[in-house]
């Protein structure tokens, strides 16, 4: 078959094409017989070694052991013993032996240095505050190794000295060795270790009729549960998840995490404490009714489980604890067969499980370009299958795509990673410290940004600096970056400045105020800022702010003494009217002796400030309660009044009111004025 | 001289008194066996102090000290400091210092002149050290062990160190030192030198199950076989002169 017959199509790990089954082999054992890469560790032990040849040669010579360097003269061995890179190998020797590894290989002065990396720095800047950060920063960097130590040794012991879920193969002879093979080790039986076997072990004969190859698939997670027990030979040249057929499958779901707060309740139980709420009630019961269920779909299953030849979990956290560890359990951790899924996975599906069928038994194929240096090997990646194969096989591409950000060059990786560690930086905000790694790296901020893994989805959205710093709104970065001539006219695909981006005022106005000082650096309408901001225009702002406020301050100020006074004057209307009221009532009964006192008293009342009216009236009112109480006592027992009650008070002859005012009198009858009187004795005598 | 003494039933008499060339402090104990074993070799030369830190009567591991100074942790009481200064010489400085490490004697391991620290130590505890006990400090392990106050056992003529330590370690440490090393067993076989062994430069006081050889390593490499403490006054040593004369 042609190679690119055999590439074109997506290969199925279950049936791998016999002339390639032939000369498959591991493409590190390749690299290292014919490129004879040494690794790492074996060139340190040589430059040890030669440590102590030389030792043994001349022993007056002193040394420093930790550090694996000789020297010239006792005093540089003392001034050696005190610097920072000692203290980090004495510290490293001591954790390396604590973890009980018998091989030490002891930290250079270059790679110490790139350690520290921006802390060295601010160690030559001495004084005291400054020691107290290296001492930091050593003892940091020393916990930091011993934990990577102790991850690399978990993965050593699991997947034979290297961390990557793909095992690479190569085919020497039937396709050039820039083209590599992947098969994800987990479905290795001995995760990579004598590979070779299991891949042929993997492989299903199209015309025998075989005993069923089960494979087991469960995924929990936030309360979703799937599970899918499916035959290999059944499923050998499936290229679609709709094509899969399982035997059985089986999902749930219960409502167990906590919306918009996330987390299982039980773990929410756990850190802070039974919650009380109904919602917390419902999700404990559901989590144990899932885990429930769970159990028993399993144990159904049981005869099936145990038949199957791999098993895939994907239980992260908690979820554990449901399928393992309980009483007749049908899994168990230390099953051999259980595998991890070595990729991300999303919410637990039916689909998703036959999506990650498919992901685990598709073979990657990577085309790797290299290029033999000194040094070793460098690769670098085009992805270059021909454009004919492209456009025939989406699927090809997708590996493609997929291999390249696992398998990538050691530049771009390089080049990536710092810009993930400014990326992290401008996110902090730590301006410092990424000037410090900007001129390290001697990156130009002027440039558009790399791919990274990270920024692969938003390069579109950021493609500078610059960009990202205004859509994170650090301001001081935003300035620097613009002293050191980054271009604020550059676009995303959307034709979107750095200015769009910003993330509030104060951020623009950063912009502005650049602008106003170079007004003639950038096309500034290109770069969509609308103005300059001058000092002048700023402190003008500022004044009208605090005008503006002044006045709204005093405005306020009005409002509420305004309101007062009417609050005030309401009372004292309703005084008045009160006073007036029971005034003429006392004198309805009392006669009008008081009438004219007490009118004058309300008119003088005009004047006086609010306390002392209310007092007043407060008195008038006694005076005429006591009047009328008076009254009553003269009289003794309360009479009925004989006299119309509104001819007391109102004017005989025109009804007017009679209240303050003096009435005329005549046979008992009141007048407002001598010209109703005169009416008045006209008719009478008419 | 070598001697074999016991602080109620242990033998790790290093735990219990610190042993310097200008003065020793030991552990308030039960009886006074312990201390007249002390007062006995040492009484006419050097003042013998009866001292707790911090309450407790592990006063060798919890502090350290030569000719010049005496350094304490931050556990120790006013008391306790009050009682040191006035039973020390007087131009033996006295200095309480906040580390982390308490246990001063575990982590730091001095003479005269040098001074070996254990890498966690603070830079500040190290300037202290360096300013209080006259000494140099370096920052090293003593067979893979970070607590050098625990597996050696140095004064200014000699050291006896962890039997683990290897050939080169021993010269790397003492061409630091400047004075020669020997890896050795202290109270039958216990690795555990600084616990099992005091010593200054005349004098040495070992745990009492020691054996013959093993104080015949110590009187050797401490060069303590006829050493006096007038020997010092008369040769050599002419930093001593200032405290004696």
């Amino acid at each position: 078959m042609d190679i690119n017959t055999i590439l074109t199509l997506p290969i199925r790990v279950f049936s791998l094409p016999p002339e390639v089954l032939l000369v498959i082999i591991p493409r590190k054992k390749f690299v290292k017989s014919s490129a004879k890469l040494i690794s790492e560790p074996e060139i340190t032990n040589k430059v040890k070694d030669s440590v102590f040849f030389k030792q043994n040669e001349d022993n007056i010579r002193p040394t420093c052991l930790v550090c694996g360097i000789t020297f010239e003269n006792v005093e540089l061995q003392r001034t050696h013993y005190k610097l920072d890179w000692h203290r980090f190998n004495v510290k490293r020797r001591a954790a390396s032996l604590e973890l009980g590894k018998k091989q030490y290989i002891p930290t250079t002065e270059e790679e110490f240095e790139e350690l520290m990396g921006d802390s060295i720095s601010s160690i030559s800047g001495s004084g005291t505050d400054c020691s107290d950060t290296t001492e930091d920063d050593v003892a940091t960097l020393v916990n930091e190794l011993k934990e990577t130590n102790l991850y690399n040794d978990e993965l050593t012991e699991r997947k034979n000295n290297n961390s990557e879920p793909i095992s690479w193969y190569i085919c020497p002879n039937l396709f050039p060795t820039s083209i590599n093979l992947g098969i994800y080790k987990n479905i290795l039986y001995n995760f990579g270790d004598n590979d070779i076997d299991d891949i042929y072990k993997l492989q299903v004969k199209p015309n025998e009729k075989q005993n069923p190859r089960l494979w087991a698939m469960i995924m929990i997670g936030g309360g979703h549960f799937a599970a899918l027990i499916l035959d290999v030979t059944k499923n050998t040249n499936v290229f679609h998840a709709k094509e899969v057929k399982a035997i059985v499958h089986k999902t749930f779901h219960r409502y167990t995490t906590r919306r918009k707060q996330g987390g299982s309740q039980t773990s929410n139980d756990n850190a802070k404490g039974k919650a009380k709420s109904a919602g917390a009630d419902l999700r404990r019961y559901n989590e144990a009714a899932l885990q429930k269920d769970i159990r028993a779909l399993i144990g159904q299953w049981k005869s099936m489980i145990e038949e199957s030849e791999l098993i895939f979990v994907h239980a992260p956290s908690a979820n554990k604890n449901i399928i393992y560890n309980y009483e007749e359990s049908v899994l168990k951790k230390d099953d051999k067969r259980i595998r991890s899924f070595p990729f991300s996975t999303k919410r637990p599906t039916f689909t998703e499980l036959r999506r990650s069928y498919i992901e685990l038994t598709r073979i990657k194929v990577l085309e790797v370009k290299e290029s033999n240096d000194d040094n070793g090997i460098q690769e670098t990646i085009k992805s270059k299958l021909t454009e004919e194969n492209l456009k025939r096989s989406q699927i090809i591409t997708e590996t493609m795509e997929l291999a390249k950000s696992n398998e990538s060059s050691d530049i771009l990786e390089k080049a990536s990673n710092e810009t993930i560690k400014m990326y992290n930086l401008i996110k902090k905000g730590k301006l410092d410290l990424f000037v410090n790694h900007i001129t390290k790296n001697s990156f130009n901020v002027t440039d558009l940004l790399p791919i990274t893994p990270i920024s692969e989805n938003d390069i579109s959205k950021i493609p500078t600096l610059l960009h990202l710093a205004s859509s994170l709104g650090q301001h001081d970065i935003i300035e620097y970056l613009l002293n050191q001539g980054a271009d604020p006219t550059i676009t995303s695909i959307k034709n979107l400045t750095p200015y769009d981006l910003a993330k509030d005022k104060e951020t623009r106005n950063v912009f502005r105020r650049y602008m106003a000082e170079h007004m003639d650096k950038w096309n500034w309408i290109n770069a969509h800022v609308p103005s300059p901001l001058t000092k002048e225009m700023e402190e003008e702002q500022l004044r009208k702010q605090k005008e503006k406020k002044r006045k709204d301050k005093e405005r306020k100020k009005k409002a509420t003494a305004n309101k007062k006074e009417k609050e005030i004057i309401e009372v004292n209307k309703k005084a008045i009217a009160e006073s007036s009221e029971s005034i003429s009532s006392a004198s309805k009964k009392n006669g009008s002796s008081m009438t004219g006192k007490s009118l004058d008293n309300s008119s003088s009342l005009i004047g006086l400030p609010a306390e002392m009216r209310t007092r007043i009236e407060r008195e008038r009112r006694a005076r005429a309660a006591e009047a009328r109480l008076n009254g009553m006592q003269n009289r003794g027992a309360p009479k009925p009044l004989t006299l119309p009650s509104i001819g007391n008070v109102v004017c005989n002859m025109c009804e007017k009111s009679l209240s303050g005012l003096v009435p005329f009198e005549i046979c008992e009858l009141k007048f407002c004025s001598t010209v109703c009187v005169k009416n008045y004795r006209d008719r009478e005598s008419t | 001289m070598a001697v074999r003494a016991q602080f109620e039933n242990s033998n790790e008499i290093g735990v219990f008194s610190r042993l310097t060339n200008s003065y020793c402090l030991v552990a308030i104990g039960g009886s006074e066996n312990f201390y007249s074993v002390f007062e006995g070799e040492l009484g006419d030369v050097i003042p013998v102090i009866h001292a707790s830190i911090a309450g407790t009567r592990i006063v060798g591991r919890l502090t350290v000290g030569n000719r010049k100074g005496l350094l304490v942790p931050n556990t120790t009481t006013d008391q306790e400091l009050q009682h040191l200064r006035n039973s020390l010489p007087e131009p033996v400085q006295i200095q309480r210092i906040e580390e982390r490490l308490s246990a001063l004697g575990n982590v730091i391991a001095c003479n005269d002149y040098v001074a070996l620290v254990h890498p966690d130590i603070d830079r500040e505890t190290q300037e202290i050290i360096r300013d209080v006990l006259g000494v140099e400090v370096f920052t090293q392990t003593i067979a893979g062990n970070v607590l050098v106050g625990s597996y050696c056992a140095i004064n200014n003529q000699g050291g006896l160190v962890h039997p683990r330590t290897s050939v080169q370690d021993q010269d790397e440490l003492s061409s630091l030192l400047q004075v020669p090393l020997v890896a050795g067993t202290i109270n039958r076989g216990s690795d555990v030198i600084g616990a099992g062994i005091v010593v200054n430069d005349w004098c040495a006081f070992a745990g009492l199950d020691s054996t013959s050889t093993e104080i015949s390593v110590v009187e050797s490499i401490f060069k303590l076989h006829d050493a006096q403490p007038t020997a010092i006054v008369k040769e050599m040593r002419d930093s001593l002169v200032d405290t004696y004369s």
